[in-house]
């Protein structure tokens, strides 16, 4: 069963970015992965918690094997967002990928209180980033066995 | 044999004259017999008498009882009264006039003889405890500190004159509630800890505030105690009232400085967090950006662009390395210490497997030496050994590098010292070599921006250390720092 989770473009993802350079440049960064079949990005944390609850616009959004999460965000920030998420029994199965600048210790601290699932500071230099990007790939989506959708509704 | 002067007063010149016979038998003199309240206070003047025995009913205006309080209103001399007369109302009447005997005539000689000298005795006893009262009361008037006794229901009974500092007058006081004064928010708590002195007994030291005359707030420290009556049952409180108006003042400036300062350490954070993520934000975007550029028209763009590109990318690798140095440098400073015992060889070894690339391109020697067991954090304690041993590779000469890191002691702390055989550093920039980026070569010859060592300064500093360049020769450095001896601190 979990290697029909492995099949090539399976994995949606959503990018909880405020900052459409960085959204690019995710996108960039991805763009040659075989495993994702799509990114979709939201800006802040209301937008993002309502793509999750598929409430208008996004009802016909599916629901995604992993979110990569900014902290730095406008009207909702990240550490609200996950929060909500690990407290949430419909989403709380969904690997949480801490992306951002910070390094400092409280957040990081803070994050794995809530359960992220890993932090990850974003390097300033290209070249390190789609490293980065190659090694969050190789781990997540081809040693890791993320859990079934379906699995994870029908528990509830 | 005694000499006590003794004057009567008597009009039965019968009766004075056997009196007198008797006295002098017994060995007092007796300078003066006078039959009227006037004469009386004229002689008493002029002889200064140890004792009067006085007649209640005799001649003149003023009797007996009158003539005595007219003597005691102005000199201290004991009285006896002398009558035939042993009637209610006459005995109430002398009885306020604090009669030192009272002989009823007729009287036994041996009568007069005993209750002269217990009246001589117990005078002389009062005259003492005037006198121990007087030493008391100069004593209690004195000191810059303000006495008071309050009865049960706390009124005022006394307050020494020294409430006049704070623009009272003793009467102001004196028969007042002594809880009036006190300023109205301390009321309730005075009044509990009057409370607790009533239920537990002992002494309290409280403190409060009591408004002067003109309502400016003075901070009184009140040592107060239970007051017992000869009964024992409580009588009220004596208390000894110490003005710290000064002492609470500069206090409650240092709360404010304290509390000023811990705001400006959380602006500071704020600071450092901004820093950390807004800073280095666009800065990524411009380098990312940059070499996205490159990645993907580096065929349409040519030489000069690629070189360009090259350089603006060396620029904001060098910002981001600035203000990580920065944020170092603050976190050192701002971050909680947690102490521990730290094995110094584990931690030099922890160090220089972290530069191991570094090394081994400088194919650098490094000698360690036992080094102790020390009290620190081992998180910061490594970036230290980091930095030095870094500095003397990168510092290196035509050499090879050779490092020797070794530990001494003195009383109160135990030195590290790193000596290297690289360029050295010159006597005059002993110091600034120490301060945030200061840098003393080229970036090109010798990488860094010059945070190392001041990081390193702040967290030995942290430490109750300190860290100084030993060797100013020009055939390599030496870095030494102390850590003090000891146990671990309760506080960071």
């Amino acid at each position: 069963m979990s290697n029909e989770k492995l099949l090539h473009h399976s994995i949606v993802i959503l990018l909880i970015e405020d900052n459409p350079g960085d959204v690019r440049l995710t996108k960039e960064a991805f763009s040659g992965s075989k495993f994702i079949q799509h990114i979709y990005d939201v800006r802040d944390g209301v937008e993002a918690m309502a793509f999750l609850h598929k409430e208008p616009p996004y009802e016909e959004m599916p629901v995604p094997d992993m979110i990569f999460l900014d902290l730095n965000l406008p009207r909702k920030n990240g550490m609200e967002v996950l929060k909500e998420l690990k407290e949430d029994p419909k989403l709380r199965f969904i690997p949480v990928l801490i992306l951002t600048t910070s390094s400092a210790e409280k957040d990081i601290f803070e994050t794995y209180s809530h359960h992220a699932n890993c932090y990850i500071t974003k390097p300033v230099n290209m070249d390190e980033f789609f490293e980065v990007a190659k090694a969050i790939e190789k781990f997540w989506f081809n040693i890791v066995i993320l859990p079934s959708k379906h699995d994870g509704s029908h528990l509830l | 044999m005694v000499k006590e002067t003794i004057i009567i007063v008597e009009d039965e010149h019968i009766v004075a004259n056997d009196i007198q016979r008797t006295l002098e038998n017994l060995g007092y003199k007796v300078p003066a017999i006078v039959s009227t309240g006037e004469k009386a206070l004229e002689s008493v003047r002029k002889y200064q008498p140890d004792l009067v025995l006085m007649d209640i009913v005799i001649k003149g205006k003023l009797d007996g009882i009158e003539t005595t309080k007219k003597i005691h209103e102005q000199w201290d001399i004991p009285v006896i009264y002398l009558t035939a007369y042993a009637d209610y109302t006459t005995l109430e009447r002398a009885k306020i006039t604090d009669p030192f005997g009272y002989l009823l005539k007729p009287f036994m000689e041996k009568e007069l003889q005993s209750t002269i000298i217990m009246a001589l005795y117990k005078h002389q006893m009062s005259r003492k405890l005037k006198a121990s009262e007087e030493k008391y009361r100069t004593l209690v008037e004195n000191t810059h500190d303000v006495i008071y006794s309050m009865n049960s229901e706390g009124i005022v009974g006394y307050i020494s004159p020294q409430i006049y500092k704070y623009g009272f007058k003793t009467e102001d006081w004196i028969g007042e509630k002594f809880i009036d004064f006190i300023h109205p928010d301390d009321r309730k708590m005075v009044e509990e800890a009057f409370q607790s002195l009533l239920d537990g007994g002992g002494e309290r030291t409280i403190l409060y505030r009591v408004p002067d005359h003109e309502k400016n707030i003075r901070w009184f420290e009140d040592r107060s105690r239970e007051q017992y009556d000869e009964k024992q049952n409580p009588a009220g409180f004596t208390g000894v009232l110490r003005d710290v108006t000064d002492r609470k003042l500069a206090e409650i400036q240092l709360e404010k400085t304290t509390k000023e300062l811990k705001l400006y350490v959380q602006e500071l954070e704020q600071m450092n967090y901004i820093g950390s993520h807004d800073l280095q934000e666009p800065l990524r975007m411009v380098a990312s950006y940059v070499q996205l550029l490159e990645k993907k028209y580096k065929d349409q763009l040519g030489e000069d662009a690629s070189e360009y590109i090259a350089f603006a990318v060396q620029g904001v690798n060098r910002l981001q390395q600035i203000i990580q140095d920065f944020l170092s440098y603050s976190r050192v400073s701002m971050e909680t210490y947690h102490f521990a015992w730290l094995n110094m060889n584990f931690l030099v070894e922890t160090a220089i497997e972290r530069l191991k690339p570094l090394i081994d391109s400088a194919h650098a020697k490094i000698k360690i030496h036992s080094l102790p067991e020390v009290v620190g954090d081992s998180r910061y304690l490594i970036q230290v050994v980091y930095h030095l041993i870094k500095n003397a590779i990168v510092f290196r000469s035509d050499k090879t590098p050779r490092i020797e890191i070794k530990a001494s002691e003195n009383r109160e702390s135990w030195i590290f010292c790193v000596k290297d055989n690289g360029i050295g550093v010159e006597e005059r920039y002993a110091t600034r070599i120490f301060h945030i980026f200061q840098r003393l070569h080229n970036r090109t010859s010798y990488p860094g921006n010059g945070a190392g060592l001041a990081i390193s300064k702040r967290i030995i500093e942290k430490h109750q250390g300190k860290i100084w360049l030993e060797t100013r020769k020009k055939d390599g450095a030496t870095f030494c720092f102390s850590l003090p001896k000891g146990e671990l601190p309760d506080v960071q």
